[in-house]
């Protein structure tokens, strides 16, 4: 259903690759400040390229419409700013408004860039791996339910062969009525069908002593070294992040006047650093593995 | 069969008035905080919203058979809406939520909705609107329930029951989904972008609705049919 990605970072622990993605899309979500916002699009794009190469192009295209819509659409309903570009339907546009918009439509942009980041790395045995311990029960269920998709595919495919096979399936020439019918009927088939197997699952389940003590899971996830190093440089970098936006390094005002910090500033500076590095994490990885890599195959 | 067992219990009640502490909490540290905080925080008290629901799923210790019952159906709902990706905004996916809820109780109805919701992003992508999503879906759920428990919903008038589930899952798209596009469009919400958004929302919100409406139409007698005779022949109180 999903690819796998040739990545470092996705070779990580979940906790580890979980940490990275709440950093990245909550303090993209924070930042308001048009450097910070650019920085973000730009390393997950960069991310995104890595991960899926040609086809993040798709994706782009979605992410492009977005960002015109928003950044042209904000002006036209906020109405202050001080310089007026012309006037719509007797009504100021202003730059400071599209500016503005445009730093919405380029955070909505990155947010939904490292959502795509996310989507690759986070396969569903790590999402679950990660909440299991929380909330059991649900996480039981919610693995269940993946196994179960595929399989009931599959069972829908052999019921619809199993009913064009006696020649009840129906063809082109049937009416719009008839194939609502036939489709109800493969539905009730499925339904009942596995839910018989879903009894006879549960059963399986008490027989081998479900709920009579701690339930154990297997992970095929250790944490090691390398992730403990890493989720330490991470949180130094986000102590970092956040000190500096405490001194005021992403403050941004856009009405009346533009008025925002700039690289003159230290906090400024050294914020906009250590975000970049803080994002930029799984693309040294993947660097640092190529180099590896490269040197290992000269040696043969 | 009317008498159930699966209350809505204890641990549901105690989470609720702790959420009823921490989701004012939340908005007045996005208020301490400035304006653009205001979706992180919206999202934060989806999330916070959901977590009664829970709680009270995992309080109540499911025994195997609700798991794997539930784990079914569930997976049924996210099928009928992979089934339907071809036709935007036309998913029948509450339209099984409503009639599992309607089967077996609110609580059912809440864990089927968030977490079809969530499965189905699974496959699809994960994005911002997620929680929002889980926890509308859920809802519809959670409401069918109750709805089904007072015999408003039942599977002895299809017409009325198609169009109480319309006018259910219309409302709580409405309400949900285009709240979420609200605060994920707009930074400073201001009266005329937010009507813009909710009109724009009404026509897959229709869409939706409609799906949801036709799907309970064709398959409400069938489908509880099928659910009553698994409860009569296991022998389930759910």
């Amino acid at each position: 259903m999903r690819e796998i990605y040739k990545d470092e970072f996705a070779t990580y622990n979940p906790i580890t690759n979980i940490i990275y993605f709440l950093g990245a899309i909550i303090l993209g979500m924070f930042f308001i400040h048009p450097v910070f916002v650019g920085v973000s699009i730009i390393i997950g794009l960069i991310y995104l390229f890595i991960l899926k190469k040609k086809r993040a192009l798709r994706e782009l295209l979605f992410m492009l419409l977005m960002f015109v819509v928003i950044s042209v659409i904000n002006p036209v309903f906020n109405l202050l700013g001080a310089t007026v570009l012309f006037r719509l339907f007797n009504r100021p546009y202003t730059l400071e408004s599209l500016i503005y918009g445009m730093t919405l439509g380029g955070m909505a942009v990155a947010i939904l860039c490292w959502f795509a980041c996310y989507n690759c790395i986070m396969t569903s045995d790590k999402f679950i791996y990660i909440f299991g311990k929380i909330i059991p029960s649900v996480s039981l269920i919610l693995s269940m339910i993946l196994r179960l998709i595929p399989n009931l595919t599959k069972k829908t495919k052999q019921i619809a062969s199993a009913r064009s096979c006696i020649g009840m399936a129906g063809d082109s020439s049937s009416s719009r009525m008839e194939k609502v019918r036939n489709g109800t009927l493969v539905l009730s088939t499925l339904t009942s069908w596995s839910l018989e197997g879903g009894i006879i699952m549960a059963d399986s389940m008490r027989s081998r002593g479900y709920g009579s003590g701690k339930r154990t899971t297997f992970a095929k996830y250790r944490f090691d070294a390398r992730n403990l190093v890493l989720i330490l440089v991470m949180a130094f970098l986000l102590t970092v992040i956040i000190f500096c936006a405490a001194k005021g390094a992403t403050q941004a005002e856009y009405i009346p006047y533009l008025m925002m910090s700039w690289f003159g500033d230290i906090y400024m500076s050294l914020g906009v650093l250590a975000y970049a590095v803080f994002l930029l994490i799984p693309v040294f990885l993947d660097i640092k593995e190529m180099i590896k890599w490269r040197i290992l195959r000269s040696k043969i | 069969m009317n008498k159930s067992k699966r209350k809505v219990n204890i641990a549901f009640w105690v989470s609720i008035a702790v959420m009823a502490v921490a989701i004012p909490a939340t908005v007045y540290f996005s208020y301490l905080l400035g304006d653009r905080n205001l979706y992180i925080a919206s999202v934060i008290i989806m999330i916070l919203a959901m977590v009664p629901f829970f709680v009270s799923f995992e309080g109540s210790k499911p025994d195997a058979r609700y798991l794997a019952i539930l784990a079914v159906l569930t997976a049924i709902a996210v099928i009928s809406r992979v089934a339907f990706i071809w036709l935007p905004s036309f998913k029948p996916m509450a339209g099984v939520i409503i009639m599992i809820a309607m089967s077996f109780g609110p609580q059912a109805g809440f864990m089927s909705g968030a977490l079809s919701m969530i499965v189905s992003n699974i496959i699809f992508g994960q994005g911002p609107w997620t929680p929002w999503q889980m926890f509308c879906y859920g809802l519809i759920g959670f409401i069918a329930g109750f709805l089904g428990r007072s015999r408003i919903l039942s599977e002895k008038h299809v017409i009325r029951t198609s169009i109480v589930s319309f006018i259910l899952v219309f409302i709580l798209s409405g309400l949900v989904l285009d709240t979420c596009s609200v605060f994920l469009m707009t930074s400073s919400i201001s009266w005329q972008s937010a009507i813009a958004i909710y009109l724009g929302g009404i026509v897959p919100n229709l869409t939706n609705s409609l799906a949801s409406s036709l799907c309970i139409f064709f398959l409400l007698k069938p489908f509880m049919a099928i659910l009553n005779r698994l409860k009569l022949k296991y022998g389930l109180e759910y």
